[in-house]
Parts: C-alpha cells; sequence; structure tokens
C-alpha cells in the first residue's frame, strides 16, 4: 500500500463542520465519536504526481459523519413493526424505519431502513419487497403516498430497447437485502416527483403497516 | 487552519445546499473537494457485511462523455480494509469483472437513464478496481464515463452499487482537476483521469441510454400509469371498473376513463390500442376471451365519445398475457386488467 502523506487536521475539520452544520441547522453532527484517522493510511494503488497538488478534505469519518446526518445518523425518524416472509412458509418479526423523503423539482428520494426484531441475522427472500418480479432482485414495491396529488408514487425502472416490464428492467431502487439482523440496512429509491405543495406523506414498505405523516424534506 | 475552514465550508455547502463552490471570501484559493451527496451499503446486500460508505462528488460534461465521480470506503471502526470485491459489485455482461459500472445516471425530466459507455472487447469505460486495496477509514475515488447529456440537463440523478442513490446532483462543465494518471486515486489526491477522447469516440452512445418509466398509481387502486418519453400505459383495474362477470362501466369507473380520455386529447395522442385482459377463472358465459374484449371495447368507446379524433384499437386477450400467477387472489385480481396505451406527441 502506497502511503499518503497529506496532513490532516482531522479534528479540527470535524470541529469546523460542527460549527458550519449548526451555522446551517443541520442537527446532529457526530464527529467527536468518530475514531481519528490514521495519517499513515493508505489510499489505492499508485497515484503519480499527488503529492504535489494535495487537497484537503474529508476523510471517511467526515464523510460517514455526513452520510449518517444527510439520513438522520441512520436512525429512522419513524418506525414500525411488522413481518417479513422467511425462506419458508413463516415470517419474522421485523422493524422498519423512515429515514428522510427528500423532495427535488423532478424526483423524490426515499430512504427506509429495515431490521429484526430479535436482533438474529434472517434471510431475506427475494419477494419480500417485490411481490411481482422477484428474479429482477430489487425493492421495487416500496412506494410513497402524495395527500396532495392523489398519487401513489413507485420507483422508476429503466427499460432495455425492444423489453417490456418486468423483464428487462432494472430499478431505481436498492438490491434486496440478502439477509437482515439488529443494525439497520439503509435502502434507497428514487421516485416520480411530489407535488411542490406536498409537506407530509405516508410510505409503504410491504409487510408492514403504512408509515404516516412523514415530513417531506425539500432541496 | 483557514484552508480547513474552506474546505469545511465546500464540503457543507455543497451537500446542503447543493453548491460546489466556497463562500469564503478572501480565502486563499484552493482545490475544491465536492460533495454532492453520500451514501451507506453492506457489503453483498449482507446485513452482517462491511459497512462500506461514499459520495458522489460531481457529475461533469466532457468531450463526448459525461463523467461521474464517486468515492468509497470503509469505515474506520469497520477495520476491514476496502476491496473491490467488498465495495464493488460483480460485472455484468458486457462489462468486465472488477470494472466500477455499476453505475446509472438518469434524467428524470427526460426520462432517460444512462450507464457506462462500452468499447467493444474491454467492457466499461469506468476504472478499473482489480487493484483496489485500502486502509480502513480512507476512501477512494474512481469514474465512470457515460454518455452525453442533453444540453438542457441541469440535475440528475446517481445510482451506484447496489441501488443506493444521490438525487438532484449537479451537471457542470468540465473535468476535475488536479487529474492524476490513475483509475484509483485516494481521496483528497486528485482526481482519476480520464480516457482519451478518441477511445470514449469508439463507444456507441446508444447501447448505454435507456428508457426511463415513471410509474404512478391513484390512491383508490384503480389506475396505474407507466410512462416514458415516448409512450404512455394506462393500466385499468378491471375490479374497479367492472362488476364480475360484466363489461358494463360502473358509475366510477365512467368518470375514471372519461378524464383519461381529456387527458389523452391535452397530450395530443392520435392513436390508442386499448387491450383486455382476464386471470385463468372460465367466464362461463361468453369466455374469457370474448369478456376481455368487450371489456376493452367499453372503455375504448368511451374514450372514442371524450376524444372523438382518436383511432382507436381493440384487443381481447383474455388470460393468455398474465402478469402475476393465478395461484392467488391478489395475482388473479391483478391479471384481471384493461390497458391503455398512447404515444405521447412530441
Amino acid at each position: 500500500m502506497t502511503t499518503t502523506t497529506t496532513p490532516r487536521s482531522t479534528r479540527r475539520a470535524r470541529g469546523a463542520l460542527c460549527l458550519l452544520a449548526a451555522a446551517l441547522l443541520v442537527a446532529g453532527c457526530t464527529g467527536d465519536d468518530a475514531p481519528e484517522p490514521t495519517a499513515s493510511g493508505s489510499g489505492s494503488t499508485p497515484t503519480p504526481g499527488a503529492t504535489a497538488t494535495e487537497l484537503e478534505g474529508p476523510t471517511v469519518a467526515d464523510v460517514e459523519a455526513m452520510a449518517g446526518e444527510q439520513v438522520g445518523a441512520t436512525e429512522p425518524m419513524k418506525v414500525v413493526e411488522g413481518e417479513i416472509p422467511d425462506t419458508g412458509d413463516g415470517t419474522f418479526a421485523a422493524q422498519a424505519g423512515v429515514v428522510a423523503v427528500e423532495a427535488g423539482a423532478s424526483s423524490t428520494r426515499l430512504v427506509v431502513t429495515l431490521r429484526t426484531t430479535s436482533g438474529a441475522e434472517e434471510m431475506v427472500p427475494l419477494d419480500a419487497l417485490n411481490e411481482w418480479s422477484p428474479l429482477t432482485m430489487d425493492v421495487r414495491d416500496l412506494s410513497v403516498t402524495d395527500p396532495v396529488a392523489q398519487t401513489v408514487l413507485l420507483p422508476y425502472l429503466g427499460l432495455a430497447e425492444g423489453k417490456t416490464p418486468p423483464d428487462g428492467t432494472f430499478c431505481l431502487c436498492s438490491a434486496s437485502p440478502k439477509t437482515l439482523d439488529g443494525d439497520w440496512v439503509t435502502l434507497y429509491a428514487t421516485l416520480p416527483p411530489l407535488d411542490p405543495a406536498t409537506t407530509t406523506v405516508s410510505v409503504d414498505v410491504p409487510g408492514f403497516p403504512t408509515v404516516t405523516e412523514v415530513p417531506v424534506t425539500r432541496s | 487552519m483557514r484552508r480547513t475552514w474552506l474546505v469545511a465550508a465546500t464540503v457543507l455547502a455543497s451537500l446542503t445546499l447543493g453548491a460546489t463552490q466556497a463562500a469564503a471570501e478572501g480565502a486563499p484559493a484552493a482545490p475544491e473537494l465536492p460533495v454532492a451527496g453520500t451514501f451507506t451499503y453492506p457489503h453483498f446486500g449482507k446485513a452482517s457485511g462491511v459497512r462500506v460508505v461514499g459520495a458522489v462528488h460531481a457529475v461533469r460534461r466532457v468531450p463526448g462523455a459525461t463523467a461521474v465521480y464517486y468515492s468509497v470506503g470503509t469505515a474506520s471502526a469497520s477495520g476491514a480494509p476496502l476491496r473491490t470485491n467488498v465495495a464493488f459489485q460483480p460485472g455484468m455482461h458486457p462489462y468486465k469483472i472488477g470494472q466500477a459500472a455499476a453505475v446509472t445516471v438518469t434524467d428524470p425530466v427526460g426520462l432517460t437513464a444512462y450507464r457506462p459507455l462500452i468499447v467493444e472487447g474491454s467492457g466499461g469505460l469506468v476504472s478499473d478496481t482489480t487493484k483496489l486495496t485500502a486502509d480502513p477509514g480512507r476512501l477512494v475515488v474512481v469514474y465512470a464515463m457515460l454518455p452525453e447529456l442533453p444540453a438542457s440537463t441541469t440535475t440528475v440523478d446517481v445510482q451506484l452499487e447496489w441501488g443506493v442513490s444521490v438525487t438532484n446532483v449537479p451537471v457542470e462543465d468540465g473535468a476535475l482537476e488536479p487529474a492524476v494518471d490513475s483509475d484509483l486515486v485516494a481521496l483528497g489526491d486528485g482526481w482519476p483521469a480520464l480516457p482519451p477522447a478518441d477511445v470514449v469516440a469508439s463507444a456507441n452512445p446508444a447501447r448505454s441510454t435507456f428508457a426511463l418509466m415513471s410509474r404512478v398509481a391513484d390512491t383508490e387502486e384503480a389506475t396505474t400509469t407507466e410512462e416514458t418519453a415516448e409512450e404512455v400505459s394506462v393500466n385499468l383495474a378491471a375490479d374497479f371498473f367492472f362488476a364480475s362477470g360484466e363489461w358494463t362501466l360502473s358509475a366510477k369507473g365512467k368518470a375514471k376513463v372519461g378524464a383519461l380520455g381529456k387527458t389523452i386529447a391535452e397530450r395530443g395522442a392520435t392513436t390508442v390500442k386499448v387491450t383486455g385482459h382476464t386471470d385463468s377463472v372460465p367466464d362461463e358465459r361468453i369466455g374469457n376471451d370474448e369478456l376481455s374484449k368487450r371489456r376493452a371495447q367499453t372503455v375504448a368507446d368511451l374514450i372514442t365519445a371524450t376524444v372523438p379524433g382518436v383511432t382507436i384499437t381493440v384487443d381481447g386477450r383474455g388470460q393468455s398475457e398474465p402478469v402475476a400467477s393465478n395461484g392467488t387472489d391478489a395475482g388473479k385480481a391483478k391479471n384481471r386488467r384493461v390497458t391503455v396505451d398512447y404515444e405521447v406527441a412530441k
């Protein structure tokens, strides 16, 4: 592994991030809890000429903290209890949480999380979150209900030329999780835009009660 | 310290406000480190897998292509080093093993999706990650080259490994600088140099361009509309529009079809195709083929009344084209449907 020579004032940067976050009313900077990265940590394969033009920037801990902030420090704002089919004829108890519904002018990003209630690791069958086309191995049955437009939004699908759904489609959503355990697993979906006047939505995760009154953030 | 503040401001401003310009007036010039959004996923979709984190840094217009820069790494606390098989999905044909090719850029306004450009025999114009290695706590930047975006596209959505996404990413001009002659560059050490123009020009953009389909249902579970840039397909759930075994529209069904007709007229469609389908349970009175055709005809007649100039073709497919298993009640209900397809006027 190569050695990266960039001096990184990580703690100061994190403090700066926290202060800026406060100034920007972004809550929950968790940088103090993150471990200090080593200055001798390796980068990647050799990067000739890099040392003369190095940038300073966030370490992975900073980005991880940012990801945590963006998705609510991975803790969902609303949680419901439900059941997910197991790979046999039964089900296992699980929790679904909504982390964020981010409305843009032309699309909506949904971020949800799942975990088992017991904390034990369980396998998730492909049709748990994709009832009608499980072989596409994604979570295309996640949905958001817009109470203003009276519409139910489903993730976008990409479509290869000459193909008809569901064959040959790919979902703008996460791959189906293979397993769940006691730690939240984050799932993403990109959906059509919400009505500009919409401030709260309902979110449906198959197997779980509808999560209602979920606040929408707008960029 | 001042430089650190500048970078921190840049990062947070980019993340929070979607901008990429540092705002510290009077500060010394410093290279930008844009972050359009961040993501996390467990290795291989397993909850117990190593947690990978990362960031989308930029989407840039470059000659003949669109460059996506993003970084991945493992968290310090994981103790696990970054390896190609930890961070990246196995390459799918025509991409090669080890290529960071699970990148999709979408333009939801133009309803178009783009994937990495392909050069025959070489796979994708993306970073080769086969030699990827990094200690826990370090991010590595990779790139992907996709077809050119329309000039009117100002923001896109980016989907990466295992379906994680960052939305509303601004599209800006020019490759990131400084460029480093490597497919893999430690975050902070510069940006991967992009392939030369002649290599980019050898790829066929059409092969990496896909229609994007939006899917919107109504809250009564009566209609689901699937729309691409060229075509609209409206699925009418038969149980909402018709009584069992009947082909006369219900009152609420008439209202829905009437509204659909108005939409078709507003969108300037000149030809419409209406197709009926049933589940696998035989209709004792007229048979499934005939039932599906009569239902389609009923819908077509009302659309014709609403949009007099439109040319409509009607078909009844009976049970021959199921979209779900007929082994469950839910599947049967999904199969009982009438579809209304029309092209969108350009």
